[in-house]
């Protein structure tokens, strides 16, 4: 029993690590705290929901033309928001409160266009793989490999591309970055569309397992972020440990109490780490002067 | 008279705030930072700008590089070409040609000393995900260039066997201050500018580093045909290295000349130096 919740955990723990790692690309980089990730997350499946039950357009085609979508929204987001308020040296906090902006917006649109109520992608019953008493499911191994083949593959990228020093760069000193001639805007793009890879990949794996309605984002976007900050904000491989440990933590709760206190117990975790540790497990600690 | 790298006309920059009045009205309070400076920096030479604290220094270079506006004036770039570069973004003055340090130490930290010499650079090649993914072959070649450039930069000032070469998959955050202020003087070099703008290059730097700075500050004028243009404090430091040098004060430049020159200025001596 503990070792099948220990999979279910570390199944949606790499779902965690694979969201919380695309909010941290942007969050990272450029201070954005992308609130309308959260819609990111929701919309990608949509799409597919769109070409693939809708138009009846084969899986593996309709979840390419969602991520190419979902790379759209979230470049529009940065085009006709962010980027004009960074350019104004607007603060955080107004940068945020737009995001949410945002985020209510799009939840609106989708809700109008496709209704509140829960949608499915496919009817049939998932098949698994038995081993004993364990059960797998291929929804949970297409998750988990899903998950796992993006982050190892942005770890890599980022310690050995050009692409990748040029984004750790960004990560430590923007102004110094724009003195050697990065033009950080565009730059921005491409992290926002990488983003946009991750959440929407995330959204469509989940959502392929356990339908999606207009309100999915948030309650991912809040995990993620608990992820980011245990890890340690402004570390790229902080989220991926972060996430597995919240993963992990939920399914023992759900074992131990019920899954009522999922959230709870969570929510207490990041509590507990603002207090005592506020730079996370691998941040380091801030010199105050 | 010698080429011009650098001019600046009527340059005024003031900073606006709103205040409240004894009588609890709004108002506007203008401090005037820069009152229609003239200014010009040689080419091939080092110019040193020298004045008080809250004169205006920084913010000049500021407004240089373009992370500020200017409320009227001029600034040309001159390199082949004449560049006006007000109203231009600080990345695409850097690809003209104008690079610059800060005052404080700006280091990628978490990079490691080889990837801060790396980084630096005005090719925009690897700039895209999709061109780092699919051209390895060519991305590892002008990785390799540039790997053998920070080489022979490094080796140049500081010998075979050195301490930066040796520790070059070190991360920067580990270096001591003046290590760090060094490498950002070194960096400079991989990226083939015309005209630096040094802020402070020596402030808090163990005097035993001061030699190093020299060293370099004559390599990118002599060797790399580099122009500098360097504020800075120490007045031994302007003498030893500087052919020209500037003072500011209220907002324009009071005095300019030969660094002795400008030192022995009655003006700068009562209001800057104070003997």
């Amino acid at each position: 029993m503990l070792l099948q919740l220990l999979i279910n955990g570390i199944v949606n723990g790499a779902i965690y690590a694979l969201v919380a790692l695309g909010f941290a690309i942007v969050y990272n980089t450029t201070r954005i705290f992308h609130i309308a990730y959260a819609v990111i997350y929701m919309v990608a499946p949509y799409f597919v929901y769109t070409f693939f039950d809708k138009l009846g357009f084969n899986i593996w085609i309709s979840a390419i033309l969602a991520i190419i979508l979902t790379i759209v929204v979230s470049l529009v987001m940065e085009l006709i928001v962010y980027k004009p308020l960074s350019k104004k040296n607007s603060s955080g906090n107004v940068i945020m409160i737009s995001s949410i902006g945002l985020m209510i917006i799009a939840i609106n649109l989708v809700a109008l266009f496709y209704g509140n109520d829960t949608k499915i992608l496919h009817r049939d019953i998932s098949d698994s793989i038995r081993f004993g008493q364990l059960i797998i499911t291929y929804s949970q191994l297409l998750q988990f490999g899903g998950s796992l083949l993006l982050i190892t593959g942005f770890i890599f990228f980022l310690k050995f591309s050009k692409f990748g020093i040029k984004t750790r760069a960004m990560r430590d000193d923007e102004p110094l970055c724009r003195v050697f001639a990065l033009d950080t805007f565009r730059f921005r793009n491409y992290l926002f569309a990488l983003s946009a890879v991750f959440a929407g990949t995330g959204g469509i794996l989940v959502a392929w397992d356990v339908g999606m309605d207009p309100y999915v984002g948030m309650p991912m976007l809040l995990n993620a972020i608990v992820a980011l900050i245990i890890g340690g904000v402004g570390k790229f491989h902080a989220p991926i440990v972060g996430g597995f440990i919240i993963g992990i933590l939920q399914s023992v709760v759900i074992w131990k109490f019920s899954a009522n206190w999922m959230e709870g117990v969570t929510f207490t975790l990041l509590i507990l780490f603002l207090v005592f540790r506020p730079q996370g497990l691998f941040g380091e600690k801030q010199r105050l002067v | 008279m010698a080429e011009t790298i650098l001019h600046i006309e009527n340059l005024s920059k003031a900073f606006v705030r709103s205040i409240k009045t004894a009588r609890k009205k709004d108002a506007i309070e203008k401090i005037s930072l820069l009152n229609h400076l003239d200014l010009t920096v040689e080419k091939g030479k080092i110019t040193a700008l020298i004045g008080g604290n809250g004169s205006g220094k920084t913010t000049l270079f500021n407004i240089i590089n373009g992370f500020l506006d200017a409320d009227q004036g001029s600034i040309k770039f001159i390199n082949g070409r004449i560049h006006e570069l007000l109203g231009k973004k600080p990345d695409t003055i850097a690809r003209l040609g104008l690079g610059r340090s800060f005052q404080d130490n700006h280091i990628f930290d978490e990079l490691s000393i080889l990837e801060n010499m790396l980084v630096a650079g005005k090719e925009t090649f690897g700039e895209t995900p999709f061109v780092s993914l699919f051209s390895p072959g060519r991305n590892r070649k002008i990785e390799k260039q540039k790997t053998e450039r920070a080489k022979t930069i490094i080796e140049n000032i500081f010998g075979s066997g050195n301490y930066f070469w040796q520790h070059k998959a070190e991360k920067a955050k580990n270096l001591s201050h003046g290590q760090r202020r060094i490498l950002g003087l070194l960096r400079i070099f991989m990226a083939d500018f015309k005209l630096v703008l040094l802020d402070e290059p020596t402030t808090g730097v163990n005097p035993e580093f001061f030699q190093s700075i020299t060293d370099i500050l004559n390599r990118m004028v002599n060797e790399n045909k580099m122009s500098v243009f360097l504020i800075e404090h120490n007045m031994g430091f302007v003498k030893q290295v500087a052919h020209n040098c500037h003072f500011i004060h209220d907002g324009c430049i009071r005095a300019s000349g030969t660094p002795a020159e400008v030192i022995d200025n009655p003006l700068v001596r009562n209001t800057y130096l104070g003997f």
